[in-house]
């Protein structure tokens, strides 16, 4: 589903040169759970950023669904982006206005989704992260672990081919984080592909191959073993 | 979509009332100003065009050369209209108007005054029977092709045929003119529209004018030169008025008096020129182009003020909204959807300031009226071009304020915008801020500094030394009020003595202090005469101007007397033959103030003229407007041009002194309305033009600084919050709460002085130009135009001290936090 080579992320300024990634290789199989770990600056969120269509990278090659998309302008990452991922970010990234319903429905609007089609998609997508009852309640009036499930519904009521997660839980408690990874780890099941940054060993346990990621190489990839177990 | 921009727009203006508030309160500010002037303009502009034929009326205008500068003048003589209209075959029709104040009474059917039926009309005219031809003066009775043709009768306005007879069917019945001359009612015209330079009450039949003048007709119908009346004519269709102008000096050359044949010139104004372009010498209210300009300009400037406030603000702010941009583009949202998301929220904001902005107009405008004598409103049957002109201003404001925020914030790359968004953003829209600031500023500044110089000068032509009293002095007009006092009923022996014994009276009250009468107020400008100086040659006459004045006239005035004496009734020849001249006369014609006295003179033709001796010589005094230099002079005492009774009453109990004033005007001149005026407000009425500019321009000066400074704080308050971090860690390192307020406020210090860099050039430019219509002005020093900095800077510091102040004294800690 998602092959990259040889790829390269260089961010200039005036004065300085920074190289975030460097001769990344990487294939995501459809149905997929990777887990990407490494220390604060490694370049793992660029790495994801750009598997996200939400960065470009500098050098080399990205396919994305059988397309290079590396050259890809932004409004044809835009156009490829909706429908095809879904984001959940760390800080969940609501929008503070808009009610948790109408967070959901956005990335519908976008995509020009009917209204009556809308309002089905949304509200089982809200059902089955089980907020339906917080639908009208605007993001600060909910707990942390109510505004992430928000933001996964958000996530899938697009019905993503890849959901990408940039440290899901790492603004929540533990009970709401085992939550989160739990709602994952079901949709990953049911056949949505996952991308996930995480610093927890423990959460990366859950997803099938974990790839360490430390000053901007790929130094490491393994198999989960439970994963290996159940194959 | 739409639906969820709205909801967004809404709920983010409700949730920052504050930023709202001060977008939308500065915008409506500047929508209202930039409407109310539009009005203003689109009313100037309108003046005279309801005339159905006015791009074919033109009227006749004539320059003299006769002192060595041109003088123009936008009237002319009596008799030049009916040759004019001989002479050339491509003129349709030829209309003279002539007008005044007048006394009228209303007689009942057995010829007898009606009670309560006297009245002192302002706008008294007396036309041709073709003026209706030439104008489109609708008449709602009466026959306009006949209305004024017959002798003695007179045309009344809806409005003062109402005032006169009520209800009652006018027509047919008699007004006595001047309480002595009888008029019949033969037509009564639709109320003329305010934007109109021809503005008539009463419109009379021109034979009445020569009527009341039979001792001066002779000189009134042969003269070419005295011009009291305007001369209005109608072109064929399809001629050029070039092709009439042409033959216009041979003309004069043909027709007119042949001692100044050579000296006058006639042209042919545009009707739809005339309020706007007309300089003559003897027009009231000249160039009005000039305030159109300068309002219009006013106008965009402030409300650009107010756009660079909101595109300001709203940039400023992008970065709290960068997040928002960020999740719309990772969520699939293309440029262009949050272009239009920004923009459809820069038209909520605009259309809300534009409905507040309606409201403050409607508030504004009787304020506004009575500041410009006009009667703009926004809801007129004619104001559908006004309306969609207010549209324009509308849509203009809301792509403009919009504009720019929506095409900044929307090119935030989504992973920049995700993160935050400052960072990107900050080098390319904070300089732009800047910029916008410093030019908000500077135009604020220049306001100001307008406002201060064009204050100043109003300040100084009321100080300024005119050289006569003019405190505590009363005008009573003896006829009418009228400048061309030689149309006035001629002073006759009997009307002579009893002005005498009406002087005596007054003269009793210890409280009236002096007494005179004239041709003409000081200050209020005068005749033109020729005279005949001895010693100078007799090929060309000099023209200069000519007061009659009584007696008492130098002394009542307090003018000074440089050499020789003042008139004298103890001499007994001095109303035949005694002249005094001013300082500028004295060195036209070569004199000395000392060897003038003595010297022979004449005034006027060999025929009707005066001839006479020098007796003095006073100081120079104003004696037209200040927009004109000092000019030679002459007085005799000429008692049957006299117009005017100026008397000069001591300051207390003002009241009471007019009362016995009025009191015994009506015992010695019953029939006579007694109206006064104070010398010093009349003069002060001539600067009119400028003391309304006085007050717009500080209005707006005003204004401008306000949403400046709303602006400002705005701004400050965002820079300030995204300044928090940097702020705790200075404090956490031993900075001081003054180290912290001089580090915020240093910053806008700097874009202020450059404001004022940029501002005063600009300032002295303009302030410079508008002096020059003054003979007499200020030199405006630097010290007007630092002030004018200097407070804009207080002001600006004043406002960003204070969110300094309360960000300085924040716990650091708290601070730190919020990253």
């Amino acid at each position: 589903m998602i092959s990259i080579r040889n790829l390269k992320k260089i961010y200039r300024t005036e004065e300085v040169e920074t190289t975030a990634l460097d001769n990344i290789n990487l294939d995501i199989k459809e149905g997929e759970f990777l887990a990407i770990m490494g220390p604060s600056g490694c370049g793992k969120s660029t790495l994801l950023n750009i598997l996200g269509l939400i960065d470009s990278p500098s050098h080399g090659e990205h396919h994305f669904l059988g397309q290079e998309v590396s050259k890809f302008s932004e409004r044809q990452r835009a156009g490829l982006r909706k429908g095809s991922i879904g984001f959940v970010f760390q800080s969940f990234n609501l929008i503070d206005e808009l009610t948790v319903y109408e967070n959901v429905e956005l990335p519908l609007l976008y995509m020009d989704v009917s209204a009556s089609e809308r309002k089905e998609r949304v509200g089982a997508a809200l059902e089955q992260l089980e907020i339906l009852h917080r639908k009208s309640h605007f993001p600060q009036q909910l707990s942390g672990g109510q505004q992430q499930r928000v933001a996964v519904a958000r996530a899938v009521v697009s019905r993503p081919k890849v959901i990408l997660a940039d440290e899901p839980t790492g603004n929540l408690d533990s009970k709401n984080g085992d939550e989160v990874m739990n709602l994952l780890t079901d949709l990953n099941r049911s056949g949505t592909a996952i991308i996930m940054v995480t610093h927890s060993a423990a959460y990366a346990e859950c997803a099938h191959r974990i790839v360490h990621v430390l000053d901007g190489h790929i130094v490491g990839e393994n198999m989960v073993k439970h994963h290996l177990a159940m194959n | 979509m739409l639906k969820n921009y709205v909801l967004v727009a809404l709920r983010i203006l409700l949730k920052q009332k504050g930023y709202a508030a001060i977008n939308i309160a500065g915008l409506a500010a500047g929508m209202a100003c930039c409407c109310v002037i539009f009005l203003y303009v689109a009313d100037e502009l309108s003046y005279d065009r309801y005339h159905e034929r006015v791009d074919r009326i033109y009227r006749l205008t004539m320059t003299s050369r006769l002192s060595g500068s041109d003088r123009r003048f936008s009237r002319t003589a009596l008799p030049v209209a009916p040759v004019l209209a001989a002479a050339f075959p491509e003129i349709e029709a030829v209309v003279r108007l002539y007008g005044r104040s007048a006394g009228t009474q209303v007689l009942n059917g057995d010829a007898k005054p009606v009670l309560g039926g006297r009245f002192q009309e302002e706008r008294f005219f007396f036309a041709d029977s073709t003026v209706f031809r030439v104008f489109s003066f609708p008449l709602l009775k009466g026959d306009s092709a006949t209305a004024l043709a017959q002798p003695n009768s007179v045309v009344l306005t809806e409005e003062t045929a109402h005032k006169y007879f009520g209800d009652a069917d006018p027509m047919g019945h008699t007004l006595l003119f001047e309480g002595t001359h009888p008029m019949k009612v033969t037509g009564v015209a639709r109320n003329l529209p305010d934007a109109s330079c021809v503005h008539f009450d009463v419109l009379a039949s021109f034979d009445m004018l020569v009527l009341e003048n039979q001792s001066a007709a002779n000189f009134l119908n042969t003269d070419w030169l005295f011009g009291p009346l305007y001369t209005f004519v109608l072109l064929r269709e399809g001629v050029d008025r070039k092709h009439i102008e042409q033959q216009l000096p041979d003309f004069a050359r043909r027709h007119a008096n042949p001692q100044y044949a050579d000296k006058i010139r006639f042209s042919l104004q545009s009707m739809a020129d005339i309020h706007l372009y007309s300089e003559y010498t003897d027009e009231e209210h000249p160039n009005a182009i000039t305030y159109v300009y300068i309002f219009s300009t006013i106008a965009i400037l402030t409300l650009m003020v107010a756009c660079i406030n909101f595109i300001n603000l709203s940039t400023a702010r992008s970065f709290v909204r960068a997040r928002e941009v960020g999740v719309r583009k990772a969520l699939g949202a293309h440029r262009s959807q949050i272009v239009v998301q920004f923009l459809g929220e820069a038209f909520v904001i605009a259309l809300a300031a534009f409905i507040i902005s309606i409201a403050l107009i409607e508030l504004l405008l009787p304020g506004i009226n009575e500041l410009t004598e006009k009667h703009l409103s926004l809801f007129r049957q004619d104001s559908a071009a006004v309306l969609l002109g207010l549209a324009g201003i509308f849509l203009f404001t809301a792509f403009l304020a919009g504009c720019y925020p929506a095409f900044v914030i929307s090119r935030l790359r989504p992973i920049a915008a995700l993160r935050g968004g400052a960072v990107e953003h900050r080098a390319s829209g904070g300089r732009l801020r800047r910029m916008l600031v410093v030019a908000q500023f500077a135009i604020s500044i220049v306001l100001i500094a307008g406002a201060i110089i064009v204050s100043g000068q109003m300040t100084y032509m009321r100080s300024l030394p005119l050289g006569f009293y003019r405190d505590h002095v009363l005008t009573v007009p003896l006829f009418s009020e009228d400048l061309l006092t030689i149309l006035g009923t001629p002073m006759t022996t009997e009307l002579r003595s009893r002005t005498n014994a009406f002087e005596e009276a007054l003269h009793r009250n210890p409280r009236v202090e002096a007494i005179t009468l004239s041709s003409v107020l000081p200050g209020n400008g005068s005749v033109i005469t020729s005279v005949l100086p001895e010693g100078v040659s007799h090929d060309i006459p000099i023209f200069i101007s000519w007061l009659s004045v009584d007696y008492d006239f130098v002394q009542t005035y307090g003018l000074q007397i440089l050499s020789g004496r003042s008139f004298s009734r103890q001499v007994g020849t001095d109303h035949l033959q005694a002249f005094i001249i001013n300082e500028a006369a004295a060195k036209e014609f070569g004199w000395t103030i000392h060897n003038a006295v003595g010297k022979r003179l004449r005034r006027g033709d060999a025929q009707t003229g005066k001839d006479g001796v020098v007796v003095g010589v006073i100081r120079d005094f104003h004696v037209a407007s200040l927009h004109e230099r000092i000019r030679p002079m002459l007085m005799d005492v000429e008692p049957t041009t006299f117009a005017y009774f100026s008397i000069r009453v001591h300051s207390g109990d003002l009241h009471g002194t007019i009362a016995f004033i009025e009191r015994t005007w009506k015992e010695f001149f019953p029939n006579r309305i007694f109206e006064y005026h104070f010398l010093n407000r009349q003069l002060e009425s001539m600067y009119r033009s400028e003391e309304k500019l006085s007050g717009i321009i500080q209005g707006f000066a005003l204004l401008a600084v306000f949403i400046s400074c709303m602006g400002l704080l705005g701004l400050a308050s965002f820079t300030t919050a995204r300044r928090t971090k940097e702020i705790g860690v200075r404090k956490i390192l031993g900075a001081s709460v003054w180290n912290i307020v001089l580090l915020l406020v240093a910053e806008y210090t700097v874009l202020v002085l450059v404001a004022i860099g940029i501002a005063l050039p600009v300032a002295w430019w303009g302030t410079y130009r508008w002096l020059e219509a003054f003979a007499y002005r200020i030199e405006p020093g630097p010290g007007m135009f630092i002030a004018a900095g200097a407070a804009t800077l207080a002001i600006a510091l004043l406002t960003v001290s204070w969110l300094s102040v309360r960000a300085a004294l924040r716990n650091p800690a708290q601070a730190l936090r919020y990253e």
